[in-house]
């Protein structure tokens, strides 16, 4: 059987020749993005190394956008994340505080909890709250909020003090000023809420104000509308469940759910009457 | 002349003469087409073979052709075994055709790579809609699924639109059935009357030389009916270990809750299910498990099964080929008011309105506008209504009439979500129970046989599955930094487009969304190891 370097060998040949033809494209740094944004790490990737070596653009943009692209090439392999983490640990030492250096923390904090074959959940823990005291308004730190939480409350094991983890979490809610992160937190600790039973009157009030603020994928959305109907029943509120199992039947009238609602709507309007 | 020398001219005749004819082919083809400079070619990939199929897409193209001269469409049928590889093929060597059937062999890497996203054009009204109650709609909201089917979670876009839905009915000889049931006789429509047709059926066979089946059953058929039974009886159990409250267990969730212990296969639903099972499936051949798909369709179309049970897909070919009558009804489970097996049913099943047979757009076309077009023109009201009036098979598009020989398929709406079955479990899970699976057909206490016979090996083969859920989560989850960091970057330069954000809050959320999910199993998973 061929080895493995061999069988790369052809990527390789494709790699370099992309290299090549694309070096003097002056919208190089654009097609890199463009293609690391659709999954196509390898062109992206390429694209990338031929921007560092004809030096073209910002020579901070290509060095992050090689370390991004490190993340996800295949094969995976330890070598390709120690050099994202040696590119990003270099980025943030030059410059801790603009947009790459901000940016290179956030992905330092990625690599440790996501990419390495052995996590290091407290070292990441550790760069998403310095992410957060240092720079609390950026989209990677409003992103970071919702990592904590996850990592507090869902990466924990399940004999382990879950209220104590959402008291701590719950202190970063007032920092989360984006709306989508503001959403995506909500909806983490309503889950956690709901999983490990830590109050269904907290769980239904995330769950609302995930919801007031917009959940941007539809089969979400449809799960949450079905979530606080549920949770207001349980809880006994059967008008504000009745409005989203309405609001559930309207906007997804072709759900194999839909039937199952229309019977608790029935349920409940019978029960109010 | 020496033998061997022969041998070799002749063979080397062979090949001259092998590729003089090749040379000729491929020359007749380009004149062919160079006939009509004016004109390219579409070419168009499936694996459907099923009889109408064929000619559905021709008509399609046909019509499409007539309204638009400078193009025409060539189908590529490719059997279904050697598509994926077929596929790769094409794709690694450029030949691909320009629109594809979405499915074997396409992971999400490939459709990013090779497959263009369609996320534009989907908010807008599909050309070929105009004049009907459509036209002002967006193009997903005119399919009966809302294109939720074509659409991908990881890459966050719509890579494909689909042209139909199928459903899982029973077909029966109705010419047989009249002899054993009596002429004029109703169909089943509930559970016991479908026990009758199983005694009525005994007695017909009695003493008789070439004894009748009463369903023709392969290991392709036999689940899509038993299945259906054993989900009846699970209907109320699942919903109980519905704990996110959203009436929606997924797979992975059912199999941790089988490995903590809430369920498992002598909780009474499922022995129910089980005994179920074991009545329906005596009435399939003996040892039905090891017959193949096309062996169910002999013995149905040679009259020696009186029904078969099998989806959509089938019923031109099985109307076509049978040199009886056929009639087709819903499967006729218990309902809760069956007093033997009705206390754990909620009811009829909502059936699922997933849209199939879709098609995507490869990069590689040469005529991207024309392929777009043709995609939208087959899933408009009009196309859609052709496609369905010709193959008969269900419709994708809102609106659309079903045709009168397959109205008994049109889908379940009014009805609940089914329970567990087999296909609850993951593939190493359901290798342990298809090893097991001749016991519960057996004739020494089946179904306590069959439930002792997983004891062993079912929780490891769960375990394992759900590990390997961890995994392809965990590299979902991976692949998300790098396309997030791509999308935030464009943000911060200016250059993200309304789309780029929807994308962006969208993978965004799903990260989250699938990292919260992905822990809360893994450590479930490791709270039970302990």
């Amino acid at each position: 059987m061929m080895s493995l370097p061999y069988r790369l060998f052809p990527l390789l040949i494709w790699s370099v020749g992309l290299a090549v033809s694309q070096a003097s494209d002056p919208k190089l740094l654009d097609k890199a993005w463009d293609d690391a944004s659709m999954l196509l790490v390898q062109e992206s990737y390429a694209r990338f190394t031929a921007a560092q070596e004809e030096k073209v653009g910002d020579l901070r943009e290509v060095e992050y956008g090689l370390g991004v692209n490190l993340l996800n090439l295949q094969p995976k392999t330890v070598q390709n994340i120690n050099r994202a983490e040696a590119i990003f640990t270099r980025l943030i030492a030059a410059n801790p505080n603009d947009e790459v250096g901000i940016a290179s923390l956030y992905y330092l904090a990625r690599l440790e909890q996501i990419h390495r074959n052995d996590p290091n959940v407290p070292k990441a823990l550790q760069l998403y709250s310095q992410l957060i005291a240092e720079h609390p308004n950026h989209f990677y730190a409003q992103s970071a909020i919702a990592k904590v939480a996850i990592l507090k409350l869902c990466a924990t094991p399940t004999t382990a003090d879950k209220r104590q983890a959402l008291a701590e979490v719950e202190k970063l809610a007032p920092l989360l000023k984006e709306p989508a992160a503001r959403c995506n937190f909500n909806l983490v600790v309503s889950t956690a809420c709901i999983q490990y039973n830590l109050g269904d009157e907290k769980a239904l009030r995330y769950l609302i104000e995930a919801d007031t603020i917009g959940v941007p994928i539809q089969f979400a959305e449809a799960n949450i509308l079905i979530r606080i109907g549920n949770l207001a029943q349980r809880l006994g509120k059967r008008d504000i469940a009745i409005t989203y199992f309405e609001r559930f039947l309207k906007e997804f009238p072709r759900s194999t759910r839909t039937f199952t609602v229309q019977q608790k709507v029935k349920e409940l309007k019978g029960a109010k009457s | 002349m020496k033998r061997e020398t022969v041998f070799q001219i002749i063979g080397f005749g062979l090949v001259a003469i092998g590729y003089l004819a090749s040379t000729v082919f491929v020359l007749q083809r380009k004149t062919a087409h160079l006939e009509k400079p004016n004109q390219i070619t579409l070419r168009i990939a499936h694996w459907q073979l099923e009889q109408g199929l064929r000619h559905a897409f021709d008509e399609l193209a046909t019509e499409f052709t007539r309204q638009h001269p400078d193009i025409r469409v060539e189908q590529l049928l490719v059997p279904e075994r050697i598509f994926p590889n077929w596929l790769v093929t094409q794709l690694i060597g450029g030949t691909a055709p320009d629109l594809i059937e979405v499915g074997y062999g396409i992971d999400d890497e490939r459709l990013a790579r090779y497959f263009v996203p369609l996320s534009l054009w989907v908010e807008r009204p599909n050309p070929y809609n105009q004049g009907t109650a459509l036209e002002k709609l967006p193009w997903r909201d005119t399919f009966l699924d809302g294109m939720y089917s074509s659409y991908n979670p990881t890459l966050q876009d719509y890579y494909s639109a689909g042209l139909n839905m199928h459903t899982v009915r029973l077909y029966y000889n109705r010419g047989l059935y009249e002899k054993i049931m009596g002429v004029g006789a109703p169909a089943p429509t509930n559970f016991r009357e479908f026990q009758a047709v199983f005694q009525k059926l005994a007695d017909y066979n009695g003493a008789r030389a070439n004894k009748v089946v009463a369903i023709a059953g392969s290991d392709y058929n036999g689940p899509l009916l038993l299945d259906q039974f054993l989900s009846n009886q699970t209907q109320k159990l699942l919903l109980r270990l519905n704990d996110l409250l959203d009436f929606s267990v997924s797979k992975p969730d059912t199999q941790m809750a089988y490995l903590a212990g809430r369920w498992n296969f002598t909780s009474p639903e499922v022995q129910s299910g089980l005994e179920l099972q074991h009545e329906v499936g005596r009435n399939l051949p003996s040892g039905f498990q090891s017959l193949r798909r096309e062996d169910a369709t002999f013995y149905f179309l040679q009259e020696r099964a009186l029904m078969i049970v099998s989806g959509s897909w089938d019923v031109r070919t099985l109307k076509a080929q049978a040199p009886f009558p056929i009639d087709i009804v819903s499967i006729p489970l218990p309902t809760p008011a069956n007093p033997e097996y009705g206390k754990y049913v909620l009811g009829a099943f909502a059936e699922n309105n997933d849209v199939a047979t879709r098609f995507g757009i490869t990069r590689l076309s040469r005529h991207p506008k024309a392929a777009l077009a043709f995609l939208q023109f087959m899933t408009s009201q009009r196309g859609n209504q052709r496609f369905v009036d010709t193959s008969y098979w269900l419709p994708s598009i809102i609106g659309v009439t079903i045709p009168e020989p397959i109205r008994a398929f049109q889908p379940i709406i009014e009805g609940y979500t089914q329970g567990l079955a087999f296909n609850s479990f993951g593939a190493d899970g359901r290798l342990v129970i298809n090893q097991n699976l001749y016991r519960l057909y057996g004739d020494r206490q089946p179904v306590d046989s069959f439930t002792r016979s997983l004891e062993e090996d079912l929780r490891p083969a769960v375990r394992r599955d759900l590990l390997q859920e961890i995994k392809t989560r965990r590299h979902a989850i991976a692949h998300d930094d790098t396309t997030l960091a791509a999308l935030q970057w464009k943000q911060y330069r200016g250059k993200s487009s309304s789309e780029t954000v929807r994308k962006m809050a969208a993978t965004r959320l799903n990260q989250d969304l699938m990292e919260c999910g992905a822990y809360m199993l893994e450590t479930s998973l490791d709270s039970i190891q302990k």
